[in-house]
């Protein structure tokens, strides 16, 4: 009984799966290649809006790196930790700009630091800006 | 006589590659969702470490500043001037979210002009920081 079913089966020809199972590899490899997982952590640089109304509009809050590692606010030096205490002491934080002016030979990694202290004592609109 | 040889052993009638056929195909499904084309910088670099670091868009165009305050996109060395029509044209094929991948020890200057040229051409910039 058996052995007539296979019979049949032989001469019904079956479809030869092995040229597909090679192409799955193929793109299989393929994919397993070009893939890269890009996990990136970070924060969105705020676009400078104009303000809706002149009268609104809030004088920002500047503070200047400087090279060697200094941070300046209004002519003294602050360090890191400053940034975040001098937002704070402001009355309105949240809608006040915040810019940080990058004087040349200034390190961007102390740049974006002060970027983020910024941010964490609550200002919204963070923005850098090059000191001629 | 290959009748025979069939019902003589019929433990070794082949082995049923169906299963890996399925795991072979969502494997490849797997892949095919999870690539994301995006070209990388192609160097590493020391991203200053921030707290306020949220996850970043995985479609976007991957830009780094070295140490030595060289731009890179794609492996290559494309320079402050090649910003802005990279963008532009990258743009114009998706539109995605730029993240700049800034060396801690990179010239600010270099770095705010980076973001500048970048908006220039219409994008939104976002830098890329490592989370402590």
């Amino acid at each position: 009984m058996k052995k007539t079913k296979f019979k049949i089966l032989s001469e019904a020809k079956e479809i030869e799966l092995s040229p597909l199972i090679d192409m799955v590899f193929i793109l299989l490899i393929f994919f397993i290649v070009t893939t890269v997982f890009v996990d990136e952590s970070g924060f969105e640089t705020a676009q400078s809006r104009p303000a809706q109304r002149p009268d609104e509009e809030q004088t920002p809050i500047t503070f200047t790196i400087r090279p060697n590692n200094i941070i300046e606010y209004e002519g003294q030096s602050i360090g890191l930790a400053g940034v975040a205490t001098q937002i704070r002491n402001q009355p309105n934080r949240r809608e006040l700009p915040v810019i940080i002016q990058v004087a040349p030979g200034a390190k961007s990694g102390l740049a974006i630091q002060a970027m983020d202290q910024a941010r964490t004592a609550g200002a919204q609109i963070v923005n850098f800006a090059k000191l001629p | 006589m290959k009748q025979s040889r069939f019902s003589e052993k019929p433990a070794l009638q082949g082995i049923n590659v169906s299963p890996l056929i399925d795991m072979v195909f969502i494997l490849l499904i797997f892949f095919i969702v999870a690539a994301v084309f995006v070209e990388e910088p192609g160097v590493q670099v020391q991203r200053p470490i921030t707290t306020t670091a949220e996850k970043l868009e995985k479609n976007s165009i991957l830009i780094a500043l070295t140490d030595k305050n060289e731009i890179y996109y794609g492996g290559d060395d494309i320079g402050i001037e090649g910003v802005r029509p990279l963008v532009r044209r990258l743009l114009r094929i998706k539109d995605m979210p730029i993240i700049l991948q800034a060396d801690q020890n990179a010239d600010g200057k270099t770095m705010v002009r980076l973001i500048e040229e970048a908006r220039l051409a219409g994008g939104t910039v976002s830098i890329a920081s490592k989370v402590p």
